[in-house]
């Protein structure tokens, strides 16, 4: 099964959604994100707004599965448990400490998941305080979820955004925090984890930071870019998610 | 004639409703095809209609008492049958005893050999079964139907693992082909399921997921193939798709 039949699958009214965006030239999701919504929706046989979330879903789907035209990677343990996370190897390299501090990203938020900040950055809200400002009403519509959900995420978000300016030790603190998909990631593969979150000479900085503040960091706490919360609660609570994580495929 | 063996180690994960329909979607195409159900609960016999009280079921094909061109039943859309019977649980006690028994029905189809385009042979829930193991052995292609719900990826997984043991026992090599049946994208867990099994199965998986329907159960309770019950439902246009798929995919090494 290729990219494209699966997305007709999972989003569409498979082999008929198939083999209509087969004869309009389309062979992977990537076809599809390349193809003029209104040429996607007269292929379709739909209108511009179904169009227009379809694509959504592929750009999604593309991200999920790590694959913008090529084949989808074997996986050849916890399928599962890797289906059933946010993609987090397809989201972008992880920001410098600057940007973390403003840019949307998965996790950031509580509730916000890689679907849904892909979503928000199609609408052009790529920062913190972009989310913050928004009309939750409006957004809601757009995004096709509840509006209580956009309310809430623009309470942490505004939280986030307060709590941000206030001192950059403080600013640290937070954007350094293990996010539950990364301490999934960082039990499997500590070394990877521990370059791609947080380089070097910013890990020496937190520990400084850390005994300043008479924090003792835990052998491993750096392994899993834990920061000045790297203790021994945290490598528990990361033990206690990836059981979650993995689910009953484990 | 280029032989099917539906298999899975896990009941309930669509390998008799994928015969039925799958049969009746390739004989609408034109295609001369004949169904043997080797599952003594005789499910695709009842799905189409037919019984073999008093008449040769697989058993007998299978065991030599009866040459399979003397078995043969014409059933609803242009399907023939071998059909099966409670007596078939018989068929593992009484091959145990015998020698080269997994061989009994690639012996017993040599002579159908240029009568039928295709032929599908609807395997027993137990895939490290003797009869199971007599379908692989006469098969071309082992196509694996893998239920899009909870537990449904470690049946498919257990299924490869015995028919690998067994391919690597005998000297045949019958491709390994997936279905996705039962697929109600409205659910999560089946979403998560598909996109599991496309990264673990990859170009095997074919592209057809079969949809859950309602049509289903109905064309199972009046006995015929989709194709005669429901001929413009999703679920007859998932099975001729799949048809399609079977007729012009290549052969994956």
């Amino acid at each position: 099964m290729d990219s494209l039949a699966l997305l007709c699958s999972l989003y569409g009214q498979g082999p008929v959604t198939l083999r209509r965006l087969r004869d309009a030239g389309c062979r992977t999701c990537d076809d599809v994100l390349c193809l003029e919504p209104t040429k996607l929706a007269r292929a379709l046989r739909t209108r511009r707004p179904a169009a227009d979330r379809f694509q959504r879903e592929a750009r999604e789907l593309a991200a999920r599965i790590g694959e913008f035209g090529g084949p989808a990677p074997a996986i050849e343990s916890n399928e599962l448990a890797a289906a059933s996370e946010p993609a987090l190897e397809a989201a972008p390299s992880e920001p410098t400490l600057e940007e973390a501090g403003s840019q949307l990203r998965p996790e950031l938020l509580d509730g916000l998941d890689s679907a849904l900040c892909l979503r928000l950055r199609a609408l052009g809200i790529e920062r913190v305080e972009d989310l913050a400002r928004a009309d939750a009403l409006d957004l809601a519509r757009s995004l096709e979820v509840p509006v209580t959900r956009v309310v809430r995420l623009q309470f942490l978000a505004r939280r986030l955004a307060d709590t941000r300016v206030e001192t950059e030790s403080e600013l640290r603190t937070f954007t350094l925090l293990p996010r539950r998909s990364q301490l999934s990631v960082a039990r499997f593969s500590p070394a990877e984890s521990a370059g791609e979150l947080a380089p070097l000479a910013e890990q020496e900085r937190m520990e400084d930071w850390a005994r300043e503040q008479a924090f003792e960091p835990v052998e491993g706490a750096g392994e899993l870019a834990a920061g000045p919360f790297g203790h021994a609660a945290a490598c528990a609570e990361a033990g206690a998610l990836d059981s979650k994580a993995a689910g009953p495929f484990a | 004639m280029h032989t099917y063996a539906l298999a899975n180690h896990k009941g309930g994960s669509g390998k008799t409703t994928t015969a039925i329909h799958l049969a009746g979607a390739l004989a609408a195409r034109g295609r001369r095809v004949l169904l043997i159900d080797l599952d003594p609960q005789a499910h695709a016999t009842l799905g189409l209609s037919s019984e073999a009280e008093d008449s040769p079921c697989a058993l007998e094909v299978l065991t030599g008492e009866v040459r399979a061109l003397d078995a043969l039943h014409a059933a609803p859309g242009g399907i023939t049958l071998i059909p099966s019977h409670g007596r078939l649980a018989e068929f593992e006690e009484r091959a145990a005893r015998e020698l080269g028994s997994e061989g009994a029905l690639r012996r017993a189809l040599a002579p159908l050999e240029g009568r039928f385009d295709e032929c599908l042979l609807d395997c027993p829930p137990r895939a490290d079964g003797l009869l199971t193991a007599n379908a692989i052995r006469a098969c071309d292609t082992v196509l694996l139907t893998v239920e899009t719900g909870a537990f449904a990826l470690q049946g498919a997984l257990k299924a490869q693992e015995i028919v690998d043991e067994l391919l690597a026992a005998s000297r045949l090599a019958p491709e390994l082909r997936v279905v996705a049946t039962m697929f109600d994208r409205r659910l999560r867990i089946a979403r998560e399921v598909l996109i599991a099994m496309q990264a673990r199965f990859g170009a095997r998986l074919y592209d057809t997921a079969i949809r859950s329907s309602a049509r289903l159960r109905e064309a199972a309770g009046a006995g015929v193939p989709i194709q005669l019950l429901a001929p413009r439902s999703s679920a007859a246009q998932d099975f001729a798709a799949l048809a399609d798929e079977l007729a012009l995919s290549p052969v994956l090494a």
